[in-house]
């Protein structure tokens, strides 16, 4: 057990490695850079001064030499400054990340909370009326982008429950109230669509559990079929679901950077856009070394589940 | 004989093996056994049907691009104030039709869609294939890049490159492509892998057939199955993703009548006075990706021989 997780955690470097390497050299390979893009509206700006500034960055040593000092100082704690914010990366993401977590937590509660009922009505009332439109609303949820899931709540929230968006920031610890206002609409979005591959997978697997032996057994011996169906089929058809969770937060990360521009919140999605928009290497560097660690990791964290789950799995 | 179809079905063999069936007879099966597939396949028909009329011009009643000064937010189903034109849905902020506008961004999307999902699928199974068929170190290179372009969300890579690249409908379209090979190589070797076991392929290779003509002949046409569904999906997803990009301004740029572009820029200074500007494209977008989904999951199950029956 011990062997396969420092065996996980060693093949994490490589996939690390690739990701930076593939964003850092995109990131010089193309014209232009953060000076450029800082005078873009300037006028009267001669080459000599971009030129110090480069050297002031760091930005002038070839960019092999840059992204092995990146790695270095990534190592030893230090990612560097942000560029735009002028700044330490690890201030900017310290300050961004509460925000995106508490937006990606409710919108995986909400997921559930959703998912839960109409995949099990699915699944038990197989093609039927009811299952038809459970699953219809399932493939909505994936295919209502969330960026105009977002937008309709803007226009409709604001004109039936008189919800407006707060920039600032509400502290959970200061005002919950508040903050779960800011919060809410936002994880609803992403958490409707979570819900569809939750409430997807959850009638497959209600499907199949529905016709096993064992259930077959649970009905003989003459349990309720309420019984049968959450005491025996739903337990094991969770497991699966549960699995899901590693994938739903990747896909919670690449709704942020939607929702939280929606929504004005300043979390890392929001952080990612402007860094990528004014070219703010060590930033869009740290935020991506931050999403792909948090991704490997939940993957770890969910195959290691799969033991624990169902334990004929050992490793 | 004739009534050798019917016998077969008789014995209890599924009626989507039996191929001698007249196409419609097969059509009305997989309507009664699939419903929803049936509805989605007319709408994503229907849809391409618009996607081609606008590419030819004929749903198009009006230059999308067009400005009618007079006309401005003309409401639903009017006619303009010289009654020469007719706006079906409307016009915008700049008095472009809405209508027009809407089919223009059809043929946007459709076709964004399908070539990405072309390529992808055809370049992706192709790495895949070789990659699974040759093993050794071209396979483990391959599949650590794969793996590690996988951890990072399609829309946020998607938002690195294009922003970097500078905007622009075909810069974004060539990105995608290129971002969206990853899937079909994992999933077809998992697929090749498990199909080069077979005793088919045992017995065509026992025969003297060479590499070339196991994998394409032999092989291939076993995984096509998952490739056509991922195909599906890698569809919906690159819709979706492009009209992302176009919402928060580094896809298609104006004037270019794009779903996701109009949501963003004129569409939302009017959300409050004429939700309508943001609501159609943002419905046009659901409908189109919502049948997607919809015909794709039909297809998984009725190709999938280990959900048949199942189901």
């Amino acid at each position: 057990m011990q062997q396969y997780i420092l065996r996980r955690l060693i093949l994490m470097i490589p996939t690390i490695l690739v990701i930076t390497l593939f964003t850092f050299g995109l990131l010089r390979i193309m014209p232009g850079d953060f000076i450029v893009a800082q005078m873009a509206e300037a006028r009267g700006v001669d080459e000599e001064q971009m030129q110090i500034w480069r050297a002031e960055l760091g930005l002038d040593e070839p960019a092999i030499t840059q992204y092995v000092k990146w790695v270095g100082g990534v190592l030893t704690g230090d990612w560097g400054t942000s560029f735009w914010q002028n700044e330490p990366v690890t201030h900017v993401i310290g300050r961004a990340l509460p925000i995106s977590i508490e937006l990606g937590l409710l919108a995986i509660i909400i997921g559930i909370i959703i998912s839960l009922p109409v995949g099990v009505i699915s699944a038990v009332r197989q093609d039927t009326w009811l299952d038809y439109l459970g699953r219809s609303i399932s493939i909505a949820g994936i295919s209502i982008p969330n960026f105009f899931l977002a937008i309709l709540i803007i226009i409709y929230g604001a004109r039936w429950f008189g919800f407006f968006p707060t920039q600032v920031y509400q502290n959970p610890l200061d005002d919950p109230i508040a903050n779960l206002k800011q919060f809410l609409p936002g994880a609803f979005v992403l958490g409707a669509a979570l819900s569809a591959q939750n409430m997807r997978m959850l009638r497959t697997t209600m499907l199949e559990t529905l016709r096993a032996d064992y259930v077959r057994t649970a009905r003989a011996k003459g349990l309720r079929e309420s019984g049968v169906i959450f005491r025996h089929a739903f337990r094991n058809a969770l497991i699966p679901v549960v699995t899901l969770l590693g994938f739903q937060i990747s896909v919670a990360i690449g709704g942020s950077v939607i929702v939280e521009t929606v929504f004005g919140m300043n979390g890392i999605g929001r952080n990612y856009i402007a860094a990528v928009q004014q070219r703010d290497y060590p930033l869009v560097q740290g935020i991506l070394l931050v999403l792909v660690s948090t991704t490997l990791l939940t993957n770890l964290l969910v195959d290691l589940s799969y033991s624990w789950l169902d334990p004929r799995i050992r490793y | 004989m004739v009534a050798s179809p019917d016998a077969m079905e008789l014995s209890g063999a599924p009626a989507e093996l039996i191929r001698s069936k007249p196409p419609h007879v097969r059509l009305w099966a997989f309507t009664r056994r699939r419903p929803l597939g049936a509805v989605s396949g007319l709408l994503c028909l229907l849809i391409l049907i618009t996607a081609i009329g606008a590419w030819t011009g004929v749903f198009v009643p009006y230059d999308p691009i067009e400005l009618n000064a007079r006309d401005r937010l003309a409401p639903i189903w009017s006619e303009s104030l010289d009654g020469e034109k007719f706006f079906i849905l409307g016009t915008d902020d700049l008095g472009r039709d809405m209508f027009s506008r809407i089919v223009e961004g059809a043929k946007i999307s459709v076709f964004f869609g399908i070539g990405v999902a072309a390529i992808a699928v055809v370049i992706g199974g192709f790495i895949g294939l070789i990659s699974s068929y040759v093993g050794g170190i071209v396979d483990l290179v391959v599949q650590r890049v794969v793996d590690a372009l996988q951890t990072v969300p399609l829309l946020v890579l998607a938002i690195a490159v294009v922003s970097i690249s500078g905007p622009g409908i075909m810069k974004g379209f060539w990105i995608l492509a290129f971002l969206s090979i990853p899937r079909p190589v994992r999933v077809i070797r998992g697929s090749v892998l498990a199909v080069r076991e077979e005793m088919y392929v045992e017995a065509a290779r026992s025969l003297g057939a060479s590499d070339m003509r196991v994998m394409f002949r032999h092989v291939l046409p076993n995984v096509m199955a998952p490739m056509i569904v991922l195909a599906s999906y890698i569809l919906a997803v690159a819709i979706i993703v492009e009209a992302s990009l176009s919402f928060l301004g580094i896809g298609a740029q104006p004037p270019t009548p794009s779903w996701g572009a109009m949501l963003s820029g004129n569409g939302a200074i009017y959300f409050n006075t004429n939700p309508r500007l943001a609501l159609m494209p943002g419905l046009a977008i659901s409908i189109v990706v919502f049948a997607t989904n919809m015909f794709g999951d039909a297809l998984r199950d009725e190709l999938d021989p280990r959900l048949r029956g199942s189901q």
